[in-house]
């Protein structure tokens, strides 16, 4: 005799009944990965958007000062640049305008070198950006590390028979000694990183290249590494490698905002 | 009579003497399971269709994190007019830091050579006078014999003064030399001495380094010194006129 209800299905019952099969509702692996992946975003997203104060100096009181921050701007500039030329370390030097970039050492000039275009980028997670990009103008910014690090290679010499007639071999040109890679950049303690990119000279002056910030590199760096601002510059090729070659060790860097 | 009994379950016997728990015969199963697969072929099975839906929402999620993380790049800051005007207090602080700073700079000429790239600049202020192609240290190493003296020809880095000058210089050569030659170093010092090596004029740095001339000047350009930097004829006339003892000099 039917028990069930007069329009049940009849077909074998999943649910309820001693004999019948017990379905495990299972939690797919999936809907796990996807709502943890989800939930990391919105937490990056969401709570990542704090500010921390980087390695770079700030010199003036600019957070805190009363008024126009742009009026304590020029001395926050002016008092990082100080700062820089006082210690002992080569730095860099970007004005933008002119847009130059200058090589200083305790305060004099040593190499400068224009600049094509000037580029910020923030890392945004998700759409969403996760600091603002003013913080990395005047500000010294103190140990640079080239990437990719320069290698010198050291030759060996033998001492030379003093009855050889040879001559000595041609040594290399500066190209040939230090590999120059197409783009590099200088990374700073405390979240800042400079590019460094060959000028388009077919581009129109001025007109910064906006490309790029995406993929790979960049989805992690964003993602990871909190508050990491992005300067680009676009460099004349040939200016690009000289500075490539020559950058001293733990060279310092100031960005002088348009005041 | 009734049909064998037969398991379609291991837990679940369909049907046992004639009817089962839902009164279903095994041909009735039978019969309702080819129709049900019969209505189904042609279909999508739901369950696919939510997984393809999974599917394709991870890969929208993975699309647009990589779309929408990273890095937007954008121009420079601007800063309004209003912003470029400055308190009286803020101007005197300006113009105490602008004069600290320009005191800093060097008003005289002073000399910058770019090792890496075999570049002399002559430079006033922020002038640029001259720029010369010049030789800087080869960055070679020599070692004497066994367990013996070790020298890494390289130019010196940082910031030096014209000590002294001299005109038709003579080369007094080093121990290094001789190593290098496969001689024996001498130990009359007038055999260390060589003469018309350096061009017409030399700028001692210290330390045994100078700026002079050179007899190889299709080497101009190349890392190719003992550490010393050399220039052509012209440019080391050009350099040696404007540097009077005193002039200073950053080598990076």
């Amino acid at each position: 005799m039917n028990q069930g209800p007069p329009n049940a299905r009849s077909f074998p019952s999943v649910t309820g009944t001693d004999g019948c099969r017990r379905v495990r509702r299972k939690v797919p692996v999936a809907s796990l990965v996807i709502a943890l992946f989800v939930v990391a975003l919105l937490n990056v997203s969401l709570f990542g958007c704090g500010r921390e104060e980087g390695g770079g100096e700030r010199a003036g009181a600019r957070d805190g000062a009363a008024g126009d921050p742009n009026e304590v701007g020029v001395v926050a500039a002016l008092e990082a640049e100080i700062a820089l030329a006082e210690g002992d370390k080569y730095y860099l030097v970007l004005e933008l305008d002119p847009r130059t970039l200058r090589l200083m050492h305790h305060g004099v000039l040593l190499h400068e070198m224009p600049v094509r275009s000037v580029a910020v980028g923030v890392p945004q997670v998700f759409f969403k950006k996760r600091s603002e990009f003013d913080g990395l103008f005047d500000r010294a910014w103190r140990a640079g590390r080239l990437d990719p690090a320069r290698v010198r290679l050291r030759t060996e010499l033998e001492p030379s028979d003093s009855t050889a007639t040879e001559d000595p071999p041609i040594p290399p040109l500066p190209e040939e000694l230090y590999p120059t890679p197409e783009d590099f950049t200088i990374h700073y303690p405390g979240h800042f990183l400079v590019e460094v990119v060959p000028a388009d000279s077919a581009a129109a002056p001025d007109h910064p290249d906006l490309s790029g910030g995406t993929g790979i590199g960049s989805f992690f760096a964003a993602l990871w590494k909190r508050d990491e601002w992005r300067l680009r510059l676009e460099l004349p090729p040939e200016d690009l490698g000289q500075l490539y070659r020559s950058l001293p060790d733990s060279c310092g860097f100031l960005a002088i905002a348009d005041h | 009579m009734a049909p064998p009994t037969r398991r379609m379950h291991p837990r679940r016997p369909l049907s046992r003497g004639g009817a089962g728990n839902d009164g279903l015969t095994f041909e009735g199963f039978q019969s309702r399971l080819a129709e049900h697969r019969r209505r189904r072929s042609g279909r999508i099975h739901p369950r696919w269709i939510a997984r393809g839906a999974m599917l394709g929402s991870v890969a929208l999620l993975v699309l647009l994190s990589l779309l929408g993380t990273g890095y937007e790049y954008t121009g420079p800051p601007a800063v309004s007019a209003e912003a470029r005007s400055l308190s009286p207090e803020d101007q005197a602080t300006v113009q105490r830091l602008e004069k600290k700073l320009a005191g800093m700079k060097i008003r005289k000429n002073y000399i910058v050579v770019d090792q890496a790239n075999n570049r002399l600049y002559l430079r006033k202020g922020d002038e640029l006078l001259r720029e010369a192609i010049c030789s800087s240290g080869s960055g070679y190493v020599l070692k004497e014999g066994d367990g013996g003296r070790t020298w890494v020809f390289d130019s010196p880095q940082g910031e030096f003064h014209v000590r002294s000058k001299t005109n038709k210089p003579v080369w007094k050569k080093p121990d290094w030399a001789f190593v290098e030659a496969g001689e024996p170093i001498p130990r009359d010092p007038s055999k260390r001495l060589e003469y018309g090596v350096l061009g017409e004029h030399a700028l001692y740095l210290g330390d045994g380094y100078m700026i002079h001339g050179t007899l190889y000047e299709r080497l101009l350009g190349r890392s190719v010194t003992h550490g010393c930097v050399r220039l052509g004829k012209e440019d080391l006339h050009a350099v040696n006129e404007a540097a009077p003892i005193g002039t200073r000099v950053f080598i990076y």
